[in-house]
């Protein structure tokens, strides 16, 4: 078994091939359509998804999110203002991913930053999110639950939407 | 049927056979592909949330392509006070309705409403869905995350209205030739799902005020930022459909502008559903930094209240 990695062949819009007989075969013929399969299962068509929540101290939210074959990990980018810490988990992650900042007196949309982990499974201080315990060509979804704490001074702080990017990483055949 | 299984990276060599493991796997993916390949239009929170006996419906989303009719289903989490609640979802055209209910029992926990669609149509205007709630007398229930998606089945033979063209067995079998019509199909097959099962890059739903007075909502006349969007990374150029449900009071109507990266989209001047398509690159999106991606509305015209109570983009086929 080796390794296959995603294709980031884009599939939309569409871009049709036409064969005009007689041709000649070649081998590359059926891997043009072998790498257009995995990249309607991988990263040609896996995007990832943003959702906008308007999520308030002390409040969690849950999101299902859409997790396509061969990824593992996910990175998480949320946008917030104000003072807070957030906790981002999954059923599979083990340990919660955390971030936060401390925004005083600019707690408003216009003010908003955005704040991500790495797309680096393995990195130690903000690694990717972990969606699937391990590797599977299946699409899934996955539970993640976002907690958001905010300061008990200062502002209150408030998170206006939250990304999921996919990790590609090659994975076994 | 068994899971998608991609082939070694080295497996396409002169003088593949017709009968070949190779082969036979690309034949094979080809209809476990149309079989399984995902698509999410909503992965949405928020607290939708409604008490008493009468129907109330809580929000609107667009529902884009399918033309092969392939099943709907939203998936939701819920809390209930009473015993019985029922989720209504509703499939809607221009002109025709499909629904489909679920009952829930529990007093809390998750589960699923899924429509096949008889009566409506698919066409280049997506259609739409929407949730209407039902609690029993006295009681409240309230939803939280919602999953809208395509539900993948095994395809049927023929050409399908998506253009998908089933690849049989009979193609892998021993001295069976490897023609280049049948080629053909295979290369296009995976463009063609992909295109009839566009994905959401963004979504957001929220509750439906019968007040018109959502999170998302204003009665200046002066464009007011009501959200900030964060879009996963987007490498390829294509073209999105900006959709948006705004519910209003009294006469007022909209505009809702959206700046995405370098883009402007605007819709003007309307209530309900509103929509738009723009095309954009990797460069287009990621030109500014996330924070600069947002949204503002305003009354356009009228009085009263707007608000913005869902706003989607999703992949626009083409």
């Amino acid at each position: 078994m080796g390794l296959r990695a995603p294709i980031p062949i884009p599939l939309i819009p569409e871009a049709l091939a036409a064969f005009i007989d007689p041709i000649k075969s070649a081998p590359w013929f059926p891997g043009v359509a072998e790498a257009k399969q995995h990249a309607l299962a991988t990263s040609g068509r896996g995007v990832g998804i943003g959702a906008g929540v308007y999520l308030t101290d002390g409040n969690a939210a849950t999101f299902s999110v859409p997790v396509p074959p061969g990824v593992v990990y996910m990175q998480v980018r949320l946008m917030m203002s104000g003072v807070g810490s957030i906790s981002v988990d999954s059923t599979n992650n083990g340990t919660a991913k955390t971030l936060g900042t401390e925004l005083q007196g600019m707690d408003a949309a216009s003010a908003a930053v955005l704040m991500q982990t790495s797309t680096l499974p393995g990195d130690m201080k903000t690694s990717p999110l972990k969606v699937r315990g391990s590797s599977a060509w299946t699409w899934t979804t996955e539970t993640v639950t976002v907690t958001f704490t905010s300061s008990s001074t200062g502002d209150t702080g408030m998170i206006y939407g939250i990304a999921f990017d996919p990790v590609w990483e090659p994975q076994s055949t | 049927m068994s899971d998608y299984s991609p082939v070694e990276s080295n497996a396409w060599v002169p003088e593949t056979a017709g009968n070949t493991t190779a082969w036979r796997s690309l034949v094979d993916n080809d209809a476990i592909l149309y079989a399984s390949a995902g698509c999410c239009h909503v992965a949405a929170y928020g607290l939708y949330a409604m008490s008493g006996e009468v129907s109330y419906r809580i929000c609107y989303f667009a529902l884009p392509s399918n033309h092969d009719d392939l099943d709907w289903r939203v998936d939701f989490a819920y809390q209930q006070s009473g015993l019985t609640s029922s989720v209504r979802f509703t499939l809607a055209d221009a002109s025709s309705t499909d629904t489909a209910t679920a009952t829930v029992t529990a007093a809390s926990g998750a589960d699923s409403v899924t429509i096949r669609p008889v009566n409506t149509t698919a066409s280049t205007t997506p259609r739409y869905g929407y949730l209407d709630v039902t609690a029993t007398a006295g009681e409240s229930i309230t939803l939280s995350y919602l999953y809208v998606s395509v539900v993948p089945a095994v395809a049927r033979t023929g050409v399908l209205a998506s253009g998908y063209i089933s690849v049989g067995a009979q193609w892998y079998t021993a001295s069976a030739p490897i023609p280049s019509e049948i080629i053909q199909t295979l290369q296009n097959n995976p463009t063609k799902i992909a295109n009839d099962r566009p994905q959401a890059v963004y979504s957001a739903v929220q509750l439906l005020k019968a007040d018109a007075r959502g999170i998302f909502s204003t009665n200046s006349t002066t464009l007011t930022e009501v959200l900030r969007l964060v879009l996963p990374s987007l490498d390829h150029a294509k073209t999105y459909r900006l959709w948006c449900y705004v519910e209003r009071t009294l006469t007022a109507k909209a505009d809702v502008v959206v700046f995405i990266g370098s883009k402007l989209v605007t819709l003007l001047n309307d209530e309900g559903i509103m929509q738009a398509t723009f095309t954009a690159g990797a460069f287009d999106l990621n030109s500014t930094s996330p924070t600069g991606n947002s949204v503002k509305i305003r009354v356009a015209s009228g009085s009263g209240y707007v608000g913005l109570s869902t706003l989607q983009i999703l992949e626009e086929p083409g």
